[in-house]
């Protein structure tokens, strides 16, 4: 467990903002108004508050607290490097809003869930996982779709058929690039795809990528009809992809002539 | 299809070695050396295990150094591919007299 304060300019040391980090897997108990709980069982080295991540990357245990401020003036004179001390600024009429929280394994810095407790409620303002799609919400705000495939609230859903042969056939794309680089897994869950050879002899394959990364979901070699997913979750290791990167489905067919991947569909699209 | 070489923790090889075996992958397909080094293959019906204890079942391929400087390698490997394309195209247009 770790501690933080923060403090306003209201006279001093007295009233203004205080900002207390807890690292815990469970809830603090008796917490107090603006505390922070960063739920993690790693340790808590250092704390950092700041615009965006990476100083403390390389100190395993570093907590750094990403943050938006209504003015950059005051907040510039904050000196944002203390342990288990105080921290001091000036702000006048300014508010500040925490929008994201890292910790440091000792290589890299990692979303991890966290909460800021307001008004007898712990309100979660950082999370350790980007739910792209998920059953029952749909996409995540800021997201539009993808090229060849529909969204509603509960399923991303395929152009039907999406064709593939000879060679790279239909994909499906993120309209929308997203930064992976804080993400070590994608995991897309609830797949389900037919197939049909349409007569051909073939090789063929519907894959997840996330960048320069994938995995192949299902092969086929049937000249008929297959059923290639049901209900079906794969995950792709993408610890090494970093930046903004786009992602979706791809398809590949051997076949002469084009191959068929029916009913493709999936509800769930998660970066841990 | 590319012949690749794997070692024990399916990190990609472009040349056979000891203790490396030989898979066939298209997902290497005009890709430069340096970019397929720079990756881990796992074949259907394998499993590789990351060292935090997460689990990936092939077929798989993902780099295991960071991704943007294999997409360096690559586009820069396909500049000069472009560019020894131009170069021989030249000669022939010279060498028709057109």
């Amino acid at each position: 467990m770790g501690n933080c304060f923060l403090h306003g300019n209201a006279g001093g040391e007295s009233g203004g903002l205080i900002l207390q980090f807890i690292g815990s897997m469970t809830a603090p108990s008796n917490p107090k108004e603006n505390m922070i709980w960063v739920k993690t069982d790693r340790a808590i080295t250092q704390f950092l508050i700041t615009r965006s991540v990476g100083a403390w990357t390389q100190i395993a245990g570093a907590v750094e607290m990403v943050y938006e401020a209504s003015d950059d003036y005051t907040m510039t004179g904050i000196s944002t490097l203390f342990f288990n001390g105080k921290l001091h600024g000036t702000y006048g009429q300014a508010w500040f809003k925490p929008t994201g929280l890292y910790q440091s394994d000792g290589a890299k810095a990692n979303p991890k869930d966290a909460y800021i407790y307001k008004s007898g409620t712990w309100v979660q303002f950082s999370s350790e996982k980007y739910v792209v799609f998920e059953a029952g919400k749909g996409l995540s705000a800021g997201l539009t779709g993808f090229s060849n495939a529909t969204c509603n609230s509960n399923t991303i859903v395929g152009k039907n058929p999406l064709y593939a042969g000879p060679g790279n056939g239909d994909a499906i794309i993120s309209r929308e690039k997203i930064d992976v680089t804080q993400y070590k897994t994608a995991t897309f869950s609830g797949i389900n795809c037919g197939f049909n050879g349409n007569g051909n002899a073939n090789s063929s394959s519907i894959s997840a990528f996330v960048g320069g990364a994938s995995t192949t979901i299902a092969s086929a070699i049937t000249s008929g009809g297959a059923t290639l997913a049901s209900n079906k979750t794969v995950t792709v290791d993408i610890s090494n992809v970093t930046g903004s990167v786009e992602f979706g489905f791809r398809t590949y067919s051997s076949a002469t002539y084009a191959v068929s991947f029916k009913n493709f569909n999936l509800n769930g699209i998660v970066f841990s | 299809m590319k012949t690749i070489y794997l070692d024990a923790d399916f990190c990609c090889h472009v040349a056979p070695g000891d203790g490396l075996t030989a898979v066939e992958a298209k997902a290497f397909d005009g890709k430069c050396d340096a970019y397929i080094e720079g990756y881990r293959f796992v074949p259907s019906g394998k499993t590789w295990v990351r060292e935090d204890g997460a689990i990936f079942a092939g077929e798989m391929i993902a780099p295991w150094k960071p991704w943007d400087e294999l997409d360096k390698a690559q586009r820069e490997y396909e500049r000069q591919l472009v560019a020894e394309y131009e170069a021989a195209l030249q000669e022939i247009e010279e060498a028709l007299g057109v």
